[in-house]
């Protein structure tokens, strides 16, 4: 029985990485080689780990692409032509109509649904219709657009903006 | 993505083809694709062990190569550029998917240390008299038994024929855990290649 060390050394000795290890001491290949003369565990080891490697790299497994050449392509192009969108956009100023779509809209929104709820809570919009625990009120889709769900054992009021 | 003149494309080299696509000729990068699109799709497949995640992921590559095309100074083949943007963009997704990290009790003890707890590495001509395609076959289905992680350490060491170092670099973990997850990788693969043997001698 080796150490762990023991076995990675030799692993690695099989690899011929051993002078890539850092901090191995001096004469360390030497003592390896002295193992392996005399310890069978050891020279099957470094055997095997040089088998195997050879096994594996002369038979690398093969994958073909599932897919007819233009459909491969036709993908990849399309994901070319998507990405170099992208990049464009990126690239563009915005203009004063997309900057306000971008920035200013979900504020509004925001506050729109903030006052909502407010109103709900206080009693300023009336609940119209109920579903067991849960109540809506649509009274606000006909002037502000704002259609408005609360559930009472939840304690959560939503409100939808047209 | 601009088409310009046309030319003999099939006949044409890999170094040519690269010289064309860099002046933003679509079908030359075309000719590359279809000429190195198996390969590529080969290494995203042996990583990802998911037919779907290999296509896609492999086009991800294709698509950073016509994106990256200027970068590539011909310093190694257009094959090899490319086989090093696949697995990247492999490992990437390994990552995001923390499928990177070991992950069973076993892979973990292996990796704090517990390699000598392990059967060493054993081989003794367990596929001899196996057709070379029945044999590689055999070899990705022991393959997709292993872990993302020790596969894809074993998958740059053997394929690769990358240093540990470059391993370490590569993967962003230790020398040590190189060694230990490719020692845990080989035990295991042994083991199933000797699983094979005693399945075709009964």
């Amino acid at each position: 029985m080796k150490t762990n060390e023991q076995y990675l050394e030799l692993q690695a000795y099989a690899d011929g990485q051993l002078d890539q290890l850092e901090g191995l001491p001096p004469g360390r290949r030497a003592e390896l080689e002295r193992m392996m003369a005399d310890d069978a565990e050891a020279r099957g080891l470094v055997e095997g780990v040089r088998s195997l490697s050879q096994l594996v790299r002369a038979n690398e497994p093969v994958h073909t692409v599932p897919a007819s050449r233009e459909f491969y392509w036709s993908q990849i192009q399309r994901k070319i032509e998507s990405a170099e969108r992208a990049r464009t956009r990126a690239q563009t100023p915005a203009s004063p109509r997309g900057f306000w779509l971008r920035w200013w809209l979900p504020v509004l929104g925001a506050s729109a649904v903030a006052v909502t709820s407010f109103l709900v809570s206080v009693g300023g919009l009336p609940i119209t219709r109920a579903f067991g625990e849960t109540a809506v009120s649509d009274r606000g889709s006909d002037s502000s657009g704002a259609v408005v769900f609360r559930s009472e054992s939840e304690g959560v009021t939503i409100c939808w903006l047209d | 993505m601009n088409p310009t003149l046309r030319h003999d494309y099939p006949s044409a080299d890999d170094v040519q083809l690269v010289g064309w696509a860099k002046s933003g000729d679509a079908d030359a990068f075309e000719q590359l694709v279809h000429r190195h699109r198996d390969k590529i799709y080969a290494r995203a497949m042996i990583m990802m062990r998911n037919e779907e995640e290999a296509m896609d992921l492999s086009q991800e590559a294709w698509v950073k190569g016509w994106q990256r095309l200027h970068q590539f100074q011909g310093d190694s083949s257009f094959a090899t550029w490319m086989t090093r943007i696949v697995i990247n963009v492999c490992l990437d997704e390994l990552r995001k998917k923390k499928r990177m990290r070991a992950e069973s009790i076993e892979e973990m003890d292996e990796e704090s240390g517990g390699v000598e707890r392990q059967m060493p590495v054993q081989l003794i001509n367990p596929t001899e008299g196996l057709e070379h395609t029945e044999l590689r076959k055999r070899i990705d289905e022991a393959l997709a038994k292993l872990s993302d992680a020790h596969r894809t350490v074993l998958m740059l060491h053997e394929f690769e024929g990358l240093e540990y170092k470059d391993v370490a670099k590569r993967v962003g973990i230790s020398i040590g855990t190189v060694m230990s997850r490719l020692f845990y990788a080989r035990r295991r693969l042994a083991t199933l290649l000797q699983g094979l043997k005693r399945e075709r001698t009964q």
